[in-house]
């Protein structure tokens, strides 16, 4: 009888792994978006009592991709995950710190610049799980004072519903966004000073 | 992990189809390929860009549910996948204090070092062109093998990852090497259906892998995998910066013995390494090399022997 079950169990598992494997094998690469896209919903607001301050201002002055092959961004489900513009997209990611009242994203003169380094970007699947890490390494160059250096991690992980490009794409963002949203507290932070 | 269990789940389906005799763990190098080999490109595919706790798929659920017939034994599929998101998630929050310590070790370019101290040092493989590879399917590595010049190439798939409890780490090398000149395809011609990269057309293939335990130099490890983590992280990742790079040093040293007919069992006899018995090939002042009964070899260090 326990013998029986187990072999149902096992059964079960198969079939289950077989649909999923069908549904992703020979599958093409998802095509990562080169432009971020920020989750719904007010975000990078300042808090309502914030007193008024001057913007600060706040360049990109170099944004270098470190990646051995920055094509690739991982795997989910065994389906391969690339990028043709990684740094495309953490720059549009960068840009959104406009959304926040007190940052204004500038081309020329400002009073912060930042220059930053994509060190880890991918999705890895466990079990049923994706879990996708996005790593920026950002020296901060501000007036007179020494640069210094922060290493920013986001991570987002969920379940890997059908290996599917939009939920791969809303991961990938929705980890950059926790950078994004580390780093402007960061900035604010540091043009205070 | 999910693709191994794919990959094993359907290498298991097609072998019991085809009844097909499974193929050995370990094929040594033919010693008439060694004067056929001109040139020998060597990929080394490493899917991963950090170091991951290994999750095991729950099965409590399915075996469950399997007493209410098929519909119950799928019910209890999800909640084993239900089970296994929460593992999931509570591996990868307790491993980022240890990736976050590890962001500027590059294990990539660390084994790709050691590969291009070890590989050319075997006169006959003239080997070249070390490169790593992100990209790690079939399809890939077959494109790979069709575009190489070289007459054989060598294929070196590597995965680093803890245990469930984060107190072992095991590094693990697919190595296999296929012919890419007609005087090496007669040594074993290929077969006609399925990619060119099937373990089963190589004319060399082996697994290695090495363990270590977390403050290796102890023989009592905890199952407690927060301080394991802690354990591993402290001073920067110092332990498992130590650990990876010896690894990286260690496997290339073994896949270069092993092409070269691997060293015999010497006079130290044989020991256990998770309980499976392995003979000796080698030691070192941190552990040992086992040649197990499959032909596949491990290295341990000394507090898992």
């Amino acid at each position: 009888m326990r013998s029986g079950r187990r072999r149902l169990a096992r059964a079960a598992i198969a079939l289950a792994a077989i649909a999923l494997l069908s549904a992703c094998a020979n599958r093409p690469p998802v095509d990562l978006s080169a432009q971020f896209t920020p989750p719904s919903g007010h975000w990078l607001a300042p808090p309502p009592a914030t007193p008024a301050r001057p913007v600060c201002r706040v360049a990109l002055s170099g944004l270098h991709d470190q990646r051995v092959d920055p094509n690739a961004m991982g795997d989910i489900g065994g389906r391969m995950v690339h990028a043709a513009d990684a740094p495309g997209w953490v720059r549009s990611g960068l840009q959104s710190l406009s959304r926040d009242p007190r940052i204004a994203v500038v081309d020329g003169a400002a009073d912060l610049t930042l220059d930053v380094d994509i060190v880890k970007a991918y999705s890895l699947s466990i079990t049923m799980e994706k879990s996708i890490t996005v790593v920026l390494r950002v020296r901060f160059a501000h007036g007179g004072s020494a640069p210094d250096e922060q290493v920013f991690r986001g991570v987002d992980t969920a379940t890997n519903w059908v290996s599917g490009a939009d939920e791969t794409q809303i991961g990938f963002d929705d980890a950059l966004r926790q950078i994004i949203e580390a780093l402007d507290a960061q900035i604010v932070a540091r043009c205070a000073a | 992990m999910r693709i191994v269990s794919f990959a094993v789940l359907s290498a298991a389906g097609f072998l019991l189809t085809a009844c097909a005799t499974p193929l050995p763990a370990h094929e040594a190098l033919p010693p008439a390929a060694h004067d056929q080999i001109a040139s020998t490109e060597a990929v080394v595919p490493i899917r991963q860009n950090e170091i991951y706790v290994y999750v095991p798929p729950s099965t409590a659920g399915a075996t469950a549910g399997a007493g209410f017939g098929l519909i119950g034994a799928l019910v209890g599929v999800a909640i084993d996948a239900s089970v296994d998101s929460a593992r999931t998630s509570k591996a990868e929050a307790a491993v980022k204090p240890l990736r976050d310590a590890m962001v500027d070790f590059n294990f990539d370019t660390t084994f790709q070092g050691d590969l291009k101290t070890a590989l050319p040092a075997i006169a006959w493989l003239h080997a070249d062109n070390i490169h790593v590879v992100k990209e790690v399917t079939s399809d890939s590595a077959d494109l790979a093998l069709t575009n190489s010049k070289a007459s054989a190439v060598l294929f070196t798939t590597a995965d680093y990852h803890l245990s469930n409890d984060g107190d072992e780490l095991f590094v693990t090398l697919q190595a296999s090497l296929f012919a890419n000149n007609d005087a090496l395809r007669v040594l074993k011609p290929a077969k006609s259906r399925g990619p060119r990269v099937a373990l089963e057309n190589s004319l060399y293939h082996n697994t290695l892998t090495f363990k270590a335990r977390v403050s290796s130099w102890t023989p009592v490890s905890s199952s407690d995998r927060d301080a394991n983590m802690a354990t591993w992280s402290a001073a920067n990742g110092a332990e498992m910066h130590q650990q990876l790079a010896r690894a990286a040093k260690v496997l290339a040293q073994m896949l270069a013995d092993d092409l070269q007919g691997g060293a015999q069992p010497g006079s130290d006899g044989t020991r256990n390494v998770d309980g499976i018995p392995g003979d000796i090939s080698s030691s070192d002042d941190a552990g040992s090399v086992l040649r197990m009964k499959d032909g596949t070899l491990v290295y341990a260090t000394k507090s898992l022997l």
